[in-house]
């Protein structure tokens, strides 16, 4: 009877472990700080195992520091958030060196911590598992689950301890990765930006004896919507661009973002399709300043996007529609054409889907192209 | 030299870029709107220039510059020694804090417009 009520606990305090696990990562994933990520781990390790006090400390072996920035512990229990001296430590240390986790039911009678006896009277540890994170080889913190009173861990249990120290080291080693593609983006974006002021730069001094300065100006116009494109694209990181904001900075690029009004669901577009599309409005605010609903002062521009089709093979429809303004009245077509209506004709990807209406109330566009293929170039 | 503005009334204007090709341009934009220029290759050039030119209205500065302080530096020191003086800064890095500009400072982005930084300059001696 006492063994089946015992297997009974056992079973739920396993289901607790599982539960537990599964909420690690869950608010792993919403972390955004290390700070975080290892606010909850030791909130999970102590309240789980019913412990006196858990966290992470980060080590230093060469300056011979530990430091916890925040610490989870039961009521009563005094935390030992700061910087201390590891030497106080130092079996401790010796013994985390093969990279396992270590777990003592009783420090005062492992006489392997023997040299660590005062550092664990000071702060109020007599049982303890410790599971260690390496950099390179070199110990550069732990998780720790203390218990004021001596304590024999399971093997469930100290199984459970390394299991959420690897998914919080996994966090944070991920936190880590995305901070320095931050702080590369950034070094990037600040290098392209310089290099299309030397474009623009060796241009004007190129280019100042030139008459046609309609020509200039077009050219410097068309870079610096490209610059504003990768800005769009830069400041995004991994999700691509979203739509509704390459429409904006083109715009407001142009200095038309008051008259324009883009609506639509939210879509990102891949790298590729994020430029072409920046082009691509540019051409059509330019042609829309030039002869367009914008020439007036009472001309608007919708900008709207939709998606059609069966699910998963969705085509994404942007329309741009004039108002406002004089008639449109379509091109004559001698020769070649130039740039702008080139690019307009080649549509989202490059390959067309482009129709464009030329009618009284002014002219409009619709561009369409699989939404798949837009959000992956 | 038939120019419809006397030489000593235009007023003055310090670019200061160490990235020469860049200077070039902003020296053209600034002479182009009908200023006179003085060029310096980093803050500290420009502050040497500040302590010997009286007459300087505004400095256009670039913020990151190798040798010396950066211009957002360089802008604090001129809003404290100079405060007469109008300015302009433009990065290729992302714009700075309100709290980090000085007072009445503008911002302007790279690759700036032309047009937009010669009606800042217009602005600020009108």
């Amino acid at each position: 009877m006492i063994g089946a009520m015992l297997d009974v606990t056992e079973q739920t305090v396993s289901e607790r472990r599982q539960a537990a696990l599964v909420t690690l990562a869950d608010r792993l994933r919403e972390a955004r700080t290390s700070a975080e990520v290892m606010g909850i781990a030791a909130e999970i390790l102590g309240t789980t195992l019913d412990a006196s006090r858990a966290g992470y400390s980060r080590i230093d072996v060469k300056a011979d520091l530990f430091e916890v920035e925040r610490d989870w512990t039961a009521s009563g229990v005094a935390p030992i958030a700061g910087r201390h001296t590891l030497s106080a430590f130092h079996a401790t240390v010796g013994q985390l060196r093969d990279g396992h986790a270590l777990a003592t039911s009783d420090v005062e009678s492992a006489d392997w911590l023997a040299g660590d006896a005062d550092g664990y009277r000071v702060i109020g540890t007599r049982a303890q598992v410790k599971a260690p994170l390496f950099d390179r080889g070199e110990l550069v913190g732990l998780l720790y689950v203390h218990q004021s009173e001596p304590r024999d861990w399971t093997g469930a249990e100290i199984a459970f301890c390394q299991a959420v120290a690897d998914r919080t080291y996994a966090a944070l080693a991920k936190l880590e990765a995305e901070a320095e593609q931050r702080v590369l983006n950034e070094e990037l974006s600040h290098r392209l930006k310089n290099t299309f002021a030397m474009v623009l730069s060796i241009a004007a001094q190129s280019l100042r004896g030139v008459a046609d300065r309609a020509a200039v100006n077009a050219f410097e116009q068309r870079i610096h919507a490209l610059a504003s494109a990768h800005d769009v694209l830069l400041r995004q990181n991994r999700m691509g661009a979203p739509i509704a904001e390459i429409v904006r900075s083109v715009l407001a690029s142009a200095g038309q973002e008051d008259r324009v009004a883009p609506s639509g669901p939210h879509v990102a577009f891949g790298p590729r399709a994020s430029l072409s599309l920046s082009l691509l409005l540019h051409e059509l605010a330019t042609n829309a300043a030039k002869y367009g609903a914008l020439s007036v002062p009472t001309g608007r521009v919708a900008v709207e996007w939709r998606l059609e089709g069966p699910l998963g093979e969705e085509d994404l429809v942007l329309e741009w529609r004039e108002s406002g303004g004089p008639p449109a009245i379509a091109p004559a077509r001698p020769g070649r054409k130039g740039f702008g209506s080139r690019l307009i004709q080649m549509g989202l990807t490059g390959t067309g889907g482009v129709d464009l209406r030329y009618e009284q109330t002014g002219f409009s566009a619709t561009m369409r192209a699989p939404v798949d293929r837009l959000r992956h170039s | 030299m038939a120019s419809s503005v006397p030489r000593e009334t235009r007023p003055v204007v310090l670019v200061v870029e160490d990235e020469p090709i860049l200077r070039m341009m902003a020296v053209d934009l600034v002479e182009d709107a009908g200023f006179e220029v003085v060029e310096a290759v980093d803050a500290d050039d420009a502050l040497l220039i500040l302590e010997k030119r009286l007459d300087i209205r505004i400095v256009f500065t670039d913020v990151d510059m190798p040798r010396g302080i950066d211009g957002m530096k360089l802008a604090a020191l001129i809003r404290d020694r100079w405060p007469p003086i109008e300015i302009i800064i433009t990065s290729g890095k992302l714009m700075p804090r309100p709290e980090d500009m000085p007072a009445r400072g503008v911002f302007f982005s790279k690759p700036y417009k032309p047009n937009e930084v010669v009606a800042e300059l217009r602005r600020m001696v009108a």
